[in-house]
């Protein structure tokens, strides 16, 4: 996607630094600059710096922390296990773009080469595409999208895509993209609940707790869990859906904190029992080593239903009167979060999917 | 002792006025004054000062200026935190001080609501950009309660000093070599304050603070040159951003030529991208200069 270099209007900037943006961001926007507005409303500020005349990078940073938090990011993902020798997955998407064998309204970016803390090869690439919608005057309208997407290599064969997903539509595309372009014997393997049996779904959302995170985290608390019905109905919107209290969310926070297996915890034994099968959580970690907490969601979500994460919330404790802020991740630090959580996630699905083969 | 007062303190106050007397504004009253605030507080201010404010015809901006020289090696991080908490609470006791206003009948017609903080580091070769900014990321202003009337606290160091400096000497460089011509400052219109488009030798705190500050220059037969000057980064993304502003205000024109005053340095990688940015505004009568760059104090400073 071309860069965007439009210059802000006076309003513009006003409306994003007062309504879109944190006061904690706007705030530290200025002071690093060398102005303080004292006694002042995030509006004043606000209006105070859309007088001034920025470069690129401020701009930027303004529209990167308006950004992140104003969408809600996912990260999904999919194995592509070929039979070919050799296999290169970046050969192929060069291929489909050069080619033109992507969809009318798909748009693929050039890869670009980068290296993981690991020292190995990560493609980061994007898409954009278009899907109808209907308009509020016209029937359909098209509404375009755009993800950016990583490959991973993992053996001579297997091929790791993760996708940083705004909708829920956006890992299918590529995933699609990609089915239609390889032979017939390339497996495409995602984290699909359907392949989890339910005391399997159970174990899964119980290891995640532990394992989620590197050893630099530890499991707090259970902020939210969701329990769906109605399996075999193709519709999500038909699934019945179990939001779980308070009360009995403070039972499974327990029952994790001492080590007991969800699968024993009264609650979870009765909704299961009545049809439910364990759809989201959304887990508490605190750091080990200094005052940060995260809040990720880990979620099966669409038909099929598949594995996704976001986080959700992320703080720091700071200053002699121990005051918790929330505060705004950056892009790269909410993917690397969300990727962690979902590698690990497909560490243990695998493990528990072994046992089905 | 630690800050340089005495002399050399009384000194870096005048020198302060004078940088400022520079870019068009004025000086209300002497130095080192005593004033009591509306508590009957005795508040020392350093010095006062206005400028007239092109982008709102109705007032004037009023300026407390304090202005402290240090050595590095003396300076302590708490003082600039102290610093602005005392300079803030002193324009809150004294803009709305009875006192202050019989004293100062210039200042009470003024929006008077700044205070500029100037910190000259006198042992520049041990003065390090980076650590002071990394300063003023660690101030905290206290949760205030109470009637809401903010103030805007500004500081600046030797890099905003010495950039202020460097363009007072480029405008007078460029008037030098152009003497037909009558260079003044461009206040485009904002459409909140529906203000005409001014033009005025005075440089305003948001043009002090901007990335870049537009300009225009006329002979008598209304023949007109657009000047920029461009404070931010080199590189191809930050000229099309800057291109798309100067679009905007009406600083493209083909009848006009435009002199594009670039303040950083990167001189290896700017040569590589040079020809692109030239690229980017072939359209009209094009050029680009380098601003003239201090390391310290310019002698017109030193020796007023």
């Amino acid at each position: 996607m071309n860069k965007d270099y439009n210059y802000p209007s006076f309003f513009e900037l006003e409306e994003v630094l007062s309504e879109m943006t944190k006061k904690k961001f706007v705030v530290d926007f200025a002071q690093k600059r060398g102005i303080f507005m004292t006694r002042a409303k995030q509006f004043e500020i606000a209006k105070e710096l859309a007088n001034l005349f920025f470069e690129d990078s401020d701009i930027e940073e303004i529209r990167n922390e308006a950004y992140q938090k104003n969408s809600n990011h996912t990260m999904a993902g999919f194995l592509l296990k070929s039979t070919e020798r050799d296999f290169s997955l970046p050969s192929l998407y060069e291929k489909i773009r050069r080619e033109g064998f992507s969809k009318e309204g798909q748009i693929l970016n050039q890869l670009i080469e980068k290296k993981d803390e690991n020292n190995n090869a990560v493609f980061e690439g994007r898409m954009e595409y278009e899907k109808n919608k209907i308009g509020r005057m016209e029937f359909l309208q098209k509404e375009k999208s755009s993800f950016d997407f990583y490959f991973k290599q993992n053996d001579a064969n297997t091929w790791q895509v993760e996708v940083d997903c705004i909708k829920s539509t956006d890992s299918k595309e590529l995933k699609k993209l990609l089915q239609n372009n390889t032979n017939r014997g390339t497996d495409f393997e995602s984290i699909d609940q359907d392949q989890l049996t339910t005391e399997q779904a159970i174990e899964f959302f119980d290891e995640l707790a532990s394992k989620g995170l590197n050893n630099d985290w530890e499991f707090k608390d259970v902020k939210q869990l969701t329990f769906k019905k109605g399996n075999d109905t193709p519709d999500e919107e038909e699934e019945e859906e179990k939001e779980v209290g308070e009360n009995h969310l403070s039972g499974i926070r327990q029952a994790i904190l001492q080590g007991i297996h969800l699968r024993e915890n009264p609650f979870v034994v009765q909704s299961v029992e009545s049809g439910y099968k364990f759809t989201s959580m959304t887990y508490e970690f605190g750091n080990k080593n200094e005052p940060l907490v995260i809040q990720i969601k880990a979620e099966f979500k669409g038909r099929p239903k598949i594995f996704e994460t976001s986080v959700v919330f992320f703080s720091k404790t700071i200053g002699a009167y121990a005051i918790e802020e929330e505060k705004t991740l950056s892009s790269h630090e909410d993917k690397t979060f969300r990727s962690l959580f979902w590698n690990n996630a497909k560490k243990i699905y695998d493990q528990l999917t072994k046992e089905n083969n | 002792m630690a800050e340089d007062q005495g002399v050399n303190g009384n000194m870096w106050n005048a020198e302060a006025s004078v940088l400022f007397k520079k870019v068009g504004w004025n000086k209300i009253a002497d130095a080192n004054i005593d004033i009591q605030g509306f508590d009957n507080s005795i508040n020392g201010i350093d010095t006062l000062m206005k400028y007239e404010n092109p982008t709102s015809s109705s007032i004037e901006q009023g300026v407390f200026l304090e202005a402290k020289r240090y050595k590095t090696s003396s300076f302590q991080k708490q003082y600039l935190q102290k610093w602005i908490l005392n300079l803030d609470e002193k324009i809150r006791k004294l803009k709305n001080s009875e006192t202050f206003i019989d004293q100062y009948p210039e200042m009470g017609v003024t929006d008077a609501r700044n205070g500029l903080l100037l910190i000259w580091f006198a042992d520049i070769e041990n003065y390090k950009p980076k650590y002071f900014q990394s300063l003023l990321d660690t101030i905290e202003l206290p949760n205030y309660r109470g009637i809401n009337s903010p103030n805007r606290i500004f500081v600046m160091d030797n890099q905003q000093i010495l950039r202020i400096s460097s363009i007072i000497d480029s405008v007078n460089s460029w008037q030098t070599d152009h003497p037909e011509f009558r260079f003044r400052f461009y206040y485009p219109s904002f459409e909140k304050n529906l203000n005409p488009i001014e033009r005025k030798n005075i440089l305003t705190l948001e043009y002090l603070y901007s990335k870049f500050i537009f300009a225009e220059a006329a002979d008598k037969n209304n023949l007109e040159k657009k000047i920029v000057f461009y404070f931010g980064e080199l590189n191809i993304h930050s000229f099309k951003r800057l291109k798309n502003a100067l679009y905007k205000n009406s600083f493209i024109d083909k009848e006009k030529s435009l002199t594009l005053f670039t303040y950083k340095r990167d001189d290896e990688n700017f040569r590589k991208i040079k020809p692109d940015i030239e690229r980017l505004f072939e359209d009209i009568e094009f050029k680009m200069k380098a601003m003239i760059k201090h390391a310290d104090l310019p002698p017109w400073l030193k020796n007023f």
